[in-house]
């Protein structure tokens, strides 16, 4: 039997989870809608062709990303932020793809060590 | 900052990153304000006055960089540390977060190890910066005080050397304003005698130092020179006078000149000035005076020379006084000017008029282009005929006695001892101006008893002719031969008996001298001679215009003196 492959860097997370204490869980949720309000408003501006907005939200989704611990989400937003700069989404809308892929592990991996 | 924790500002629209960054901050123990964009942290920053700024680079409103300057300007010399927040990796962007005011940039994702180092640091610079704004604080409070202190200086340096003959015809004078600060100093007093002095000198040190020398220095100067003290006496008390004010390494290098405008003779005194300038027009010749003692307030022993030279001058010659301003003046080249330019300009053909002008453009155009150092003090001292010079200001006694004897009498003897080495007129001379009003006539007063005195000594004690002093090998001999005598002459004596009566509006004073002499041969002409010019026969006959009577007593060994005087009319 092999470990399941973690999204998350344990290590990160068991700082933070010293350092929030019991806020855990609001950061957990804070996290998760930040999340959900930034895929929705990467969707539309992939798909409106905006591309500094895709940068700069992919920007910030990829640091809030990686103060969790979700190196491969935060990875998959950078590679949407360099579209961005680039100016050039042709292949955005498969990595918006990827990222929201990513992000449901991600929450359900944190949601899962939330107590109840 | 009372204790180790700070008031610390995050702003950050993203609301994971500021929770989590807002719990790392407290972890560390510090209070936290948060804002969600840079418009609500411009508003925490003026409400809460947080001690360091985190700040995202990104947000609505009004961006991070925005913030940053704005807080900049607000603040001004305040330290207030700013530290961007950035997913950036880029260097330029990074350059761009400093450029913007940040201090410091903290990078995501947040690593609690980094964070506590930076905000310790940053605690660390804050403390120093405060105690360093203290301390520049207090400098500026300290220096503020020494401002006002040396305001009052300067005031009290002014004051204290201010009642000078400043505007006498023959003097022509160039120190700088803030002479005060150089610690040069220029006083110019009359002699009863009609001799005109002049003290330049030149402190070390500046400001109070120079101040608190000054007042001994310019109090005993003028005192002196009112009662007709010699130079060397004068030299003499002010080297004591200073030795026993002023504190080790505090003195002060001077020079002091007596002009006498009746024998255009000049008496010179240095004392660690650079070498006087005595221009002599007709022979074309410049003589110079070196110093030749300590300054004045080194010491009291007999390393000190009070004794001045003494110079012939003619009608137009000049002598030039200066500090070392004048030949330290550097240029633009870093050169000084020297003491072989300012003699080059004196020796130049121009007009003796010209040449105080001359010097002091010939230093200015040197120093162009230049910030002045040391400024220059440069005195001009012209020998004129007698009935030529004017004072130029009616100067007012230091101090106006209300009250004073009013009818009094004095009787006083000097023996031979006495005669031999000491000058009773200045002694005389200040009991005399105690009485109220007399000062005014002071000159008056200092001729009559000079001249009986030397009438009495020279003719009664020493038994002289003056006719010896016709010519002027005559006169030197003369005066040898005064000083011979005297030395063999073991028992004589002179005697002073003045009495005095006065009213509100003016006094008699009757001045008697008598000698232990034989007494005159003849009665002497009591006519004035008909020319002036002449050194002998002028004494008594002059008195006579001066008196109400003058009277040689038989066997003319005792001459009195009656002297009326009235309130001047600018009496306040």
């Amino acid at each position: 039997m092999t470990e399941p492959v973690s999204h998350l860097d344990q290590a990160v997370i068991a700082e933070l989870q010293g350092i929030m204490g019991d806020s855990f869980g609001l950061l957990v949720d804070t996290f998760r809608q930040d999340s959900l309000g930034r895929i929705e408003s990467l969707r539309q501006h992939v798909a409106g062709g905006a591309a500094e907005d895709v940068r700069q939200v992919a920007h910030s989704f990829k640091g809030s990303a990686a103060n969790l611990g979700a190196l491969q989400l935060a990875s998959l937003c950078q590679s949407l932020e360099a579209m961005g700069k680039s100016a050039d989404l042709a292949d955005a809308p498969v990595r918006l793809q990827h990222v929201e892929t990513e992000f449901t592990y991600v929450i359900a991996e944190l949601e899962a060590l939330l107590p109840g | 900052m009372q204790d180790d924790s700070l008031t610390i500002l995050i702003a950050d629209d993203s609301n994971t990153d500021r929770l989590l960054l807002e719990a790392f901050v407290r972890k560390l123990g510090h209070r936290t304000i948060t804002a969600v964009d840079g418009v609500e942290a411009i508003e925490c920053f003026h409400r809460q006055q947080p001690d360091i700024v985190l700040l995202d680079a990104l947000m609505p409103r009004m961006n991070g960089f925005e913030v940053a300057a704005q807080i900049r300007r607000e603040v001004g010399d305040t330290f207030i540390p700013i530290i961007f927040l950035t997913a950036l990796t880029e260097a330029d962007s990074l350059a761009q977060c400093l450029e913007a005011g940040g201090d410091d940039f903290l990078t995501k994702p947040y690593n609690s190890v980094i964070l506590k180092a930076k905000i310790n640091a940053f605690r660390r610079m804050l403390k120093m910066h405060g105690t360093l704004q203290e301390q520049r604080d207090e400098i500026a409070r300290y220096n503020e005080h020494l401002l006002r202190e040396q305001d009052l200086a300067k005031r009290i340096f002014d004051k204290v050397a201010r009642p000078g003959y400043f505007k006498a015809n023959n003097l022509r004078f160039s120190m700088s304003p803030m002479a005060m600060f150089n610690g040069d100093i220029l006083l110019v007093a009359l002699q009863p005698s009609g001799n005109l002095l002049a003290l330049l000198g030149d402190f070390t040190g500046h400001g109070l130092a120079a101040a608190v020398g000054a007042m001994p220095l310019a109090q005993t100067f003028y005192g002196m020179a009112e009662k007709g003290f010699a130079l060397k006496d004068m030299v003499r008390e002010l080297n004591a006078k200073l030795y026993e004010v002023l504190p080790t390494g505090v003195f002060c290098c001077a020079c002091l000149v007596e002009l006498d405008f009746e024998h255009h003779t000049l008496q010179a005194w240095n004392g660690g000035l650079p070498d006087l300038f005595l221009v002599h027009g007709r022979e074309q010749r410049i003589e110079r005076i070196p110093s030749k003692s300590l300054p004045l307030g080194v010491s009291s022993s007999d390393a000190f020379d009070p004794a001045p030279g003494m110079y012939e001058m003619e009608p137009d010659d000049r002598v030039f006084l200066r500090s070392d301003g004048i030949h330290e003046t550097v240029n633009a080249a870093g050169d000084m000017f020297g003491e072989d330019r300012l003699e080059a300009i004196l020796h130049r053909d121009i007009p003796m008029a010209a040449m105080f002008d001359a010097v002091m453009q010939a230093v200015n155009a040197f120093a162009e282009g230049t910030e002045r150092t040391d400024d220059v003090s440069l005195v001009e001292l012209v020998m004129v005929p007698k009935q030529a010079f004017q004072t130029g200001s009616d100067v007012v006694p230091l101090v106006r006695e209300l009250q004073g004897p009013v009818d009094w009498a004095l009787d006083y003897e000097l023996r031979m001892d006495s005669i031999r080495s000491f000058n009773p007129l200045p002694l005389m001379l200040h009991i005399l101006l105690e009485v109220p009003g007399l000062r005014g006539h002071a000159g008056d007063i200092y001729t009559i008893l000079s001249e009986l005195y030397a009438n009495a000594v020279e003719h009664g004690v020493a038994g002289l002719d003056s006719s010896m002093k016709e010519t002027h090998e005559g006169f030197v001999g003369y005066y040898l031969q005064k000083e011979q005598r005297l030395r063999e002459l073991a028992d004589a004596w002179v005697r002073f008996h003045i009495e005095y009566r006065g009213d509100d509006n003016g006094g008699c004073l009757r001045i008697v001298v008598e000698d232990s002499g034989k007494g005159f041969k003849e009665v002497p002409d009591m006519t004035m001679p008909e020319s002036g010019g002449q050194f002998s026969g002028r004494g008594l006959p002059l008195l006579k215009t001066l008196c109400r009577s003058l009277t040689v007593l038989s066997p003319g060994n005792r001459v009195e003196a009656v002297y009326d005087w009235q309130y001047k009319q600018s009496r306040a």
